[in-house]
């Protein structure tokens, strides 16, 4: 798969190979003995470039949160390779893995829960800079600094979480994951908390530190309009498996896929008048279970343009144009 | 919005009276604590000293809370008998915790098979009856009450093991663990640094709750003729000597069992007063400080 970035934000470098590689991806939830392993992620391929944002979309279920946690190391994957600069996170030394892991940092969706209750803000902040050889005195230098950047004075240093707003968790911890100047950021559901005011601003403080620091950003979310403001590319996720990705203006203007048509008619309020499909496909029904996922085509069961082909034939990801990939057996006929 | 609107951070204040109740309690355990330990010089007559031409009496001020069937002083004999109920206690708990808490531990965050294995056995420990099996135990090895209170220990330890994996388990999956995997830091250092501080607290609370079972464990096994041996004293070996000449209001029979009672008492509401107070959502500081409204978005707005 090829790697394009769009014009965006014009920072990413196209030469250099990707930052982040996920190839092939299985993830799977063993059960009890007897049953079926749950399918959460099913042969997922993305790359993520320096400073270059993937706005990772789907429904509760789709597996993108344990796309997420499989990148971040939290979790072992049953096949595939995670690959950050080249080097897989889960082999090598422990001393080596560690540092890895420095450079990836998350914002996870509940900023009160990713808090240490018993910690202070500022204890929560210099944490990642823990046995890393820096001096206290310097790791809490360091932790104002950051607190300052996003937006939070000295009287928030010594607070605890429960004294904080939901706004101001979230930039503890934006804080903290920044503290250990990591080269990719996981936001899993980051603004899905907050308040639609503070989603914008935290959104924003987002994409300045990216313009700052040249981060990378692994955007997860289920809402199609913030994934929309500040990605370069997306990718498509339905039953742990991508249905369509590519350039997010290509995307958004001219879905390919029956499935990212229905998410955008779903939000019809969320996007400029210009965004919105003609017509509205309402899904209906629930996504089926990742246990037992529909033959062929996973989507077959609730898409409106479903044939016979597509209960046979597990559709290939193929490429449209270029950086541009579908999962459809009909998708230019749509 | 004014830029200097201060307000009060709100408090929840639980149990007002709860918290002067546990000053007071925790007044008199240390009182009681010191006197254990100084029951050397602060016993106005030996514990074993009969004074046949004073018998049964009643209280005065020769003898402060009278004397037993023997002639032997009651208040002596009670700060005697603190040194081996409530150090039996300790004894008990210390065990209880010691083997529980560090077995929870590594049963929760591990997990899996051995997690099952552990739960098993703990449960056919606590199959048994705490008093059954400190009786049983007296009765293989001897009577020695050191033996029974160890045997108490591993009868309330899996209370212990229990609660702390109930903890770990909720503890392990919470989102601040998985954050600090991914700052890099060691395995042992997550547990010691965000496991255990986030776990131990009910287990601190369990701690006095069953420094009160084990006391009245204590006090149930010498009443019984299984603890102490005599003529060394303990609160119930006491309460069981006087049971004999029980008539009326004796000081005999009713200060070793006010004793008993109010150390009881005092242990509970200690032990409640500590849940209270290891509440990281109350804290000193959360009390006092008023502090500027949320400035960053208030401000942005």
């Amino acid at each position: 798969m090829t790697t394009v970035s769009t014009a965006k934000a014009g920072t990413a470098p196209k030469q250099s190979p990707p930052l982040l590689e996920v190839d092939d991806l299985v993830v799977h939830f063993e059960g009890r003995r007897r049953q079926q392993p749950v399918r959460a992620v099913d042969g997922v391929s993305l790359t993520i470039d320096r400073a270059e944002t993937l706005g990772l979309i789907g429904e509760s279920g789709s597996g993108k949160s344990t796309i997420g946690r499989a990148v971040l190391g939290l979790l072992r994957p049953k096949a595939g390779a995670v690959r950050f600069e080249g080097e897989d996170p889960w082999t090598g030394p422990g001393r080596r893995r560690r540092e890895l892991r420095r450079r990836m940092q998350v914002v996870f969706q509940d900023p009160h829960e990713a808090l240490d209750p018993r910690m202070t803000v500022e204890q929560s902040v210099a944490e990642p800079l823990l046995m890393t050889g820096v001096r206290r005195p310097e790791r809490l230098g360091r932790a104002a600094e950051l607190l300052e950047r996003v937006g939070l004075g000295d009287a928030h240093r010594h607070r605890r979480p429960h004294e904080l707003s939901g706004g101001q968790k979230q930039r503890v911890n934006i804080a903290r994951a920044l503290a250990s100047d990591p080269d990719l950021i996981v936001c899993d559901e980051s603004v899905s908390a907050l308040d639609v005011s503070i989603q914008a601003e935290i959104l924003n403080l987002l994409v300045d530190l990216q313009d700052e620091r040249g981060l990378s950003y692994l955007f997860i979310s289920h809402d199609i309009s913030v994934v929309a403001h500040l990605s370069h590319r997306v990718s498509v996720l339905y039953l742990g498996m991508v249905m369509e990705s590519g350039p997010v203006g290509a995307v958004v203007d001219r879905p390919a896929h029956p499935y990212t048509r229905a998410l955008l008619a779903a939000q019809p309020r969320a996007l400029p008048s210009y965004l919105r499909t003609e017509r509205r496909e309402v899904l209906r029904g629930d996504i089926p279970s990742p246990a037992a996922p529909p033959s062929g085509c996973r989507f077959r069961t609730r898409c409106p343009f479903a044939r016979d082909r597509c209960a046979q034939e597990i559709p290939a990801v193929r490429e449209l144009e270029p950086g541009r990939t579908v999962a459809c057996h009909f998708a230019e006929q749509l | 919005m004014g830029a200097s609107a201060m307000r009060e951070v709100p408090v929840r204040r639980r149990r007002g009276a709860g918290r002067a109740g546990g000053r007071v309690a925790l007044g008199f355990l240390v009182v009681l604590g010191v006197a254990t330990l100084l029951a050397g010089s602060l016993a106005p007559y030996g514990y074993n000293d009969q004074d046949y031409d004073a018998i049964l009496q009643g209280m005065s001020g020769t003898h402060l809370f009278g004397t037993d069937d023997l002639g032997r002083d009651v208040f002596s004999r009670l700060l005697y008998g603190a040194q081996v109920s409530l150090g039996s206690a300790v004894v008990a708990v210390a065990v209880a915790v010691g083997i529980g808490v560090p077995v929870g531990l590594v049963s929760g965050f591990v997990g899996r098979r051995v997690d099952a294995v552990v739960m098993r056995v703990l449960d056919t420990l606590l199959a048994f009856p705490t008093i059954l099996l400190a009786i049983t135990i007296t009765a293989v090895l001897g009577t020695g009450l050191l033996t029974a209170m160890v045997a108490v220990g591993i009868a309330l330890m899996p209370s212990f093991a229990r609660m702390m994996r109930a903890q770990v388990l909720v503890v392990r999956d919470r989102l601040y663990v998985d954050a600090a995997r991914t700052f890099g830091l060691p395995g042992w250092w997550i547990v010691a640094r965000h496991v255990v501080p986030n776990s131990i607290q009910p287990v601190i609370v369990l701690t006095a709750h069953m420094l009160g079972a084990a006391l009245l464990v204590e006090a149930s096994l010498s009443f019984l003729g299984l603890g102490t041996p005599p003529p060394q004293p303990s609160w119930g070996g006491m309460l069981r000597e006087a049971s004999r000449f029980l008539d009326g209001l004796a000081p005999q029979i009713i200060v070793p069992g006010l004793a008993i009672a109010l150390t009881l008492l005092a242990i509970n509401v200690v032990g409640d007063w500590l849940r209270d107070l290891l509440d990281p959502r109350v804290t000193s500081r959360s009390r006092r400080r008023a502090v500027p409204e949320a400035t960053t978005e208030a401000a942005a707005v």
